[in-house]
């Protein structure tokens, strides 16, 4: 599988909703893999693409929003994207605020479901570049030592290189080279770039 | 019963003791020897006993003496039943009849046998013997209203005044003796007779004749045989003949040589008159003068004037001739020469007249008077016969003349007058007339006898009233006894009570079925045999009765012999004397034990008929083919809104009240069963006065007579209003139900909407959506028709998906109210609900386990009923394990004939107080149920035959079971 295409989840346990749905995808060249239950999605293996999931709420065994609950716990940020046959508001209110993309009311507008799927895609894409970006930075960081992350944390936040070198009771030298280091193993063209991955990598500031 | 009154009692009771005294008296009285032997002395100084005729009777001393002088004075006593005895006595002459001179005249002596006794010489039946002056002789004779003496006997030493002798004349038989006894001298005659035609009985008697007479001792004695008689019968003389007595006249005994007698006239002037001389004595004056001497009498005429009067003794000279056997002297003159001697009557015979022989002459004659013929008011001519012989007499005197006028038809009479032949007096019937010219010349000798007319009519009367109170006394008795009978007899109980209450008289029928005896009837016992239970009302009644007086009847319960009580109906009646006070009260009783018992159980029959008909409320009716209603029982009236009161209204009336829509055809009905002579039942209105209007089903009946024809419909009239207006209900209740149950099916329905619409929902999203690829493929640059051919496929099959969802439900929602039957599988129903429902389950975690039996039978049912049922209880299950989770059971198996489904759920569960309790309609836990599903359920599995009910499984959860009837023919 090729590890950007999309792949779309559909789990509904009514067959012809499935293979209807994943007729369309195809018609509009997505690609679409089709689920009975939350069970066998969840056993199944995840694409690496961006995804997305299409989720009908009434399920045998595990309903839809406690797969969502399950993802969400499994910290799987897959966007989920309800349709349903019946739909109350209090269900609609905890699919949104969990997280979900979308909630549709079978029998749904087509374009309204392809939308959403678009979305979705876009923004799991969107998230994986991010995940992707955020992984090879945090290469990046486990690349340096100990003594350059101790000046990263410094540089950014805004200390100057002599009281980075006080603080850390280094040479300023010490402390540029430092920098120079972290700059470069971080790829950070400037000092706000730095901080912005600073910040991206969640360390620990002073500031 | 005993008579009326005692008085009565007692009157006849005294009547047949005098009836009986009679009786016994008579027969006394005429017994031959009653009073014999018989003696009086004449000492009591009375005549007791002793009847006189003629003569004045004084007792002397101890003799009895009768002092007049007259001809044939009678003393009598005796019994005129004696026959056979002879009497005796002392007598002596008086010699009163003596005249100067030796001449004496009379006798006395002694009768018997004497009869028909009357006053005159010899007015009277008997033979009499006594002395006679006139030839010293003993006198014997028969006295017949006549007299016929035997030859007398002379007397030996005479017969002298003052003298006594002992006279005795005795009869038995027919033998008759007499004899005499100088007392002085002991000299005796005696004289006996037969008599062929005897006197059988009679008194004895005194008589003497002009010389008046003094007895003594005078004794009777029974005779028993003929032993004084003379045995030899010639020695005795024979009665026969006619002997008179004669008095001759003195003076005529000196010329007898120029005078002739007047009976030889006859010879002398048998052709010729001829010129004689008589000697006589004047007998009759008018109408013309009579003269008579010892031969004859002859009439006279005179040339002269003469004023001569009866009883002269007179000398006529005149010329005789001869008519027939009378004589008539004419222009005769007469030569007084004396006396005023009477010239005694001749007794003779009618017969002895009729000859002629005494024509002209002074006779007595006795005869029976036949008739009076009133010629005018001074004469009056009595037509007679004494014997054989008829003859007339004839008053010549007004005084004669009023009292031949009193003589009464029928009586014997004895007349003295003058014997005329002559037909100028006497007609060609009657021989001989008698001039009667003083009423002492006619002496009624006796009444009317026995045997004449009204004798007869008289005694007749007396006979038949005697007869008739025999009859009365006797049929009385008879008829006591017969009424005794009778009230013994009768089917009834009688009884009477005095005016106290006690009871005197109860008849035999009371006795027997009291079984009381007599004695413990009477009086206040009988008290006893009256119920308990009747006895305040009887003896208050009672009571009532007793002293307003009234007649009163009443119904009671008496004991019989055997202990058991019978009803009786007794009516008591007072009654009352001539005051109108009660003197007795009568009852009778009759047994109506069976009747009444009848009656009682007719009643409660007729009061449960009439309950039963108010109930049902059915009446019965009765008409004649005519439309004349014959009867209607209460209930009819009640229907039609009559007065019961009233008779019942004909069918003219009552089409009045049937309602105009209906009239025209239930006339039709009436007219077509009438016609074919069937039954008609038929449904309509009838409309009251009031507005009411009513349903009827009414029911007729044809009743045929012996010949066939129809005698008169029966029928009855149904109100069936109520049973319209249930039905109505019913009806209603049935929509409202039918209602109720679409209504939940409804409002299942809306439980589950989220089910339908998600059930829907699959098919229409999958056809949409695959439309939407399909028009995706189509819009590929070359077109995917492979693809599109597959979507377009996919949604045919959804669409019909769908219908098939949506036809299932339409017959679910529909409304219904009518069940359909049809053979069902309960199996293939569950599968469905599971169907229905799987989306309901699933999510609510909850596992579905069935049980279902091998075999299990079909069942004949409303699918969708059924369908609702199942819904209901897996609802409420699911309901049950909401949030849990858990297990629904469904198992089916065969019961005997029916299918026994059950549904387990392991949530809640009920309390064992609510397991009947769930069932009530409106009972529901839920905050937005209705609570009518199980009441709903419980009623469509009742509607099929069949049972709901739940059961609690301890803590985990309920189980609801319901059976089915198998349907038989699967």
């Amino acid at each position: 599988m090729d590890q950007d295409s999309p792949t779309v989840f559909i789990v509904d346990d009514d067959a012809s909703v499935r293979h209807s749905i994943e007729d369309l995808l195809e018609s509009v060249g997505l690609q679409s893999k089709c689920f009975a239950s939350a069970q066998e999605f969840l056993s199944s293996e995840h694409s690496s693409g961006p995804s997305c999931l299409v989720l009908d709420v009434r399920l045998p065994g595990i309903s839809g929003l406690d797969l969502q609950r399950e993802l969400s716990k499994a910290a799987s940020r897959i966007p989920i994207i309800f349709i349903t046959g019946h739909a109350d508001i209090p269900m609609t209110v905890k699919a949104m605020k969990s997280g979900a993309v979308e909630f549709l009311t079978k029998p749904f507008r087509e374009q309204d479901l392809l939308d959403a799927i678009q979305r979705s895609l876009a923004r799991d894409r969107e998230r994986r570049d991010k995940q992707r970006a955020l992984h090879a930075l945090e290469e990046r960081y486990a690349a340096l030592t100990a003594r350059e992350r101790d000046v990263m944390g410094l540089v950014v936040s805004g200390m100057p290189n002599k009281q980075i070198a006080s603080a850390l009771r280094a040479s300023e030298t010490t402390v540029k080279i430092h920098r120079g280091h972290v700059m470069r193993k971080m790829q950070a063209k400037s000092l706000p770039d730095l901080v912005r991955m600073a910040e991206k990598l969640e360390l620990p500031g002073r500031a | 019963m005993r008579p009326v009154g005692q008085l009565v009692w007692i009157r006849y009771a005294v009547l047949f003791a005098f009836l009986a005294a009679g009786a016994l008296s008579l027969i006394w009285y005429r017994s031959p020897k009653r009073g014999l032997p018989y003696y009086d002395q004449f000492v009591h100084g009375q005549l007791k006993g002793w009847k006189q005729f003629g003569g004045s009777w004084t007792i002397d001393g101890d003799t009895i003496r009768n002092t007049s002088g007259e001809r044939g004075a009678k003393l009598i006593t005796g019994s005129p039943f004696w026959t056979n005895y002879e009497a005796e006595a002392d007598v002596q002459l008086l010699g009163t009849a003596c005249q100067t001179g030796s001449s004496c005249w009379g006798d006395a002596g002694i009768l018997i046998r004497a009869s028909d006794l009357d006053k005159g010489v010899d007015s009277y039946r008997g033979y009499y013997a006594g002395l006679r002056i006139y030839d010293q002789s003993l006198v014997l004779g028969r006295a017949d209203y006549g007299w016929y003496e035997l030859p007398p006997i002379p007397m030996p030493g005479g017969v002298k005044p003052n003298r006594w002798y002992h006279l005795t004349i005795s009869a038995y038989e027919c033998k008759i003796h007499a004899s005499a006894t100088t007392l002085d001298t002991g000299e005796t005659a005696s004289n006996s007779s037969i008599d062929p035609n005897c006197l059988r009985s009679g008194k004895i008697g005194l008589r003497d004749y002009l010389s008046g007479g003094i007895w003594r001792r005078v004794e009777v004695h029974a005779l028993n045989r003929p032993s004084a008689f003379p045995a030899s019968p010639s020695s005795y003389a024979r009665i026969h003949g006619l002997e008179t007595i004669v008095k001759p006249s003195p003076e005529l005994s000196r010329r007898s040589s120029e005078i002739v007698q007047i009976d030889s006239i006859r010879l002398l002037a048998a052709s010729r008159p001829a010129h004689v001389t008589v000697r006589g004595t004047v007998t009759l004056v008018t109408p013309h003068v009579y003269i008579q001497d010892a031969t004859g009498g002859a009439e006279v005429g005179f040339a002269e004037q003469t004023s001569l009067k009866t009883g002269d003794e007179i000398e006529v000279t005149g010329d005789a001739h001869r008519d027939g056997l009378s004589v008539q002297i004419e222009n005769a003159t007469e030569l007084s020469i004396a006396g005023v001697v009477p010239v005694p009557a001749l007794s003779i015979t009618p017969l002895q007249a009729a000859i002629g022989r005494y024509d002209g002459m002074f006779v007595e004659l006795e005869g029976r008077v036949d008739s009076a013929l009133h010629t005018d008011k001074s004469v009056v001519q009595l037509h007679l016969s004494g014997g054989q012989q008829e003859f007339s007499a004839i008053s010549n005197t007004p005084q004669t003349a009023t009292l031949f006028s009193k003589v009464e038809v029928g009586s014997l009479v004895r007349l003295r007058g003058i014997c005329v032949l002559n037909s100028a007096y006497a007609n060609d019937s009657l021989p001989f007339t008698l001039i009667v010219s003083s009423p002492d010349d006619l002496e009624l000798v006796s009444g009317a006898p026995w045997w004449s007319g009204g004798h007869l009519a008289v005694m007749a009367l007396g006979m038949l009233a005697l007869g008739f109170l025999i009859h009365r006394l006797y049929s009385h008795a008879a008829q006591r006894r017969r009424l005794r009978d009778v009230i013994n007899t009768i089917p009834a109980y009688v009884w009477s009570h005095l005016p106290d209450g006690s009871v005197d008289f109860v008849n035999d029928r009371w006795l027997e079925f009291t079984g009381l005896s007599r004695e413990g009837a009477l009086g206040e016992n009988w008290a006893t045999t009256i119920h308990p239970d009747d006895q305040s009302r009887f003896f208050a009644d009672r009571e009532t009765a007793l002293s307003t007086g009234q007649a009163w009847a009443c119904e009671v319960r008496v004991r019989g012999a055997n202990g058991e009580y019978r009803w009786w109906f007794a009516r008591n009646l007072p009654l009352r004397n001539r005051l109108g006070n009660i003197i007795k009260w009568y009852g009778a009783g009759v047994d109506i034990d069976d009747r009444k018992r009848a009656e009682q159980a007719l009643r409660r029959s007729e009061a449960y008929l009439a309950e039963a008909q108010r109930l049902s409320h059915t009446g019965s009716w009765a008409r004649s083919p005519a439309g004349e209603t014959l009867y209607w029982s209460e209930e009819s009236y009640r229907i039609w809104d009559f007065d019961p009161r009233q008779p019942p209204p004909n069918l003219h009336t009552l089409f009045q009240r049937v309602h105009p829509e209906d009239r025209d055809r239930v006339s039709e009905n009436v007219k077509k069963a009438a016609r074919e002579r069937t039954d008609d039942e038929g449904d309509f209105r009838i409309i009251l006065p009031n507005g009411t209007v009513r349903h009827v089903h009414a029911i007729g009946h044809p009743v045929f007579s012996a010949n066939g024809e129809i005698a008169e419909f029966v029928g009855t009239i149904v109100d069936v209003t109520e049973r319209k207006r249930a039905e109505k209900e019913r009806e209603r209740l049935r929509q409202l139900e039918a209602d109720l149950a679409h209504l939940n099916r409804i409002s299942m329905l809306g439980e589950l909407a989220t089910s339908l619409a998600h059930e829907l929902n699959q098919p229409i999203t999958g056809a949409v959506t695959s439309a939407r690829a399909c028009l995706n493929w189509l819009a590929h640059d070359p077109p995917c028709l492979e693809r599109a051919r597959a979507a377009t496929a996919r949604i045919e099959k959804d669409g019909t998906r769908a219908a098939e969802i949506i036809n299932r439900l339409r017959a679910f929602y529909k409304k219904d109210a009518s069940p359909q039957r049809e053979v069902v599988d309960v199996v293939e129903i569950v599968r469905e609900m599971f169907v229905l429902l799987h989306d309901q389950l699933d999510p609510q975690s909850i596992r579905i386990l069935t049980r279902f039996a091998a075999d299990v039978p079909k069942v004949m049912a409303d699918r969708v009923q059924l369908q609702q049922v199942f819904m209901n209880l897996m609802l409420n299950a699911i309901d049950a394990m909401k949030g849990t989770g858990g297990e629904l059971t469904i198992r089916l198996q065969t019961e005997g004939d029916h299918v026994l489904v059950t549904v387990s759920d392991t949530g809640v569960g009920l309390s064992s107080e609510s397991t009947s309790q769930i069932f009530n309609a409106f009972y529901t836990t839920k905050p937005h149920g209705t609570g009518m599903g199980l009441a709903i359920s419980r009623s469509i599995i009742e509607a099929h035959a069949g049972r709901l009910w739940a059961s609690t499984n301890g803590t985990r959860g309920a189980t609801f079971h319901f059976t089915l009837p198998a349907d038989v023919r699967a």
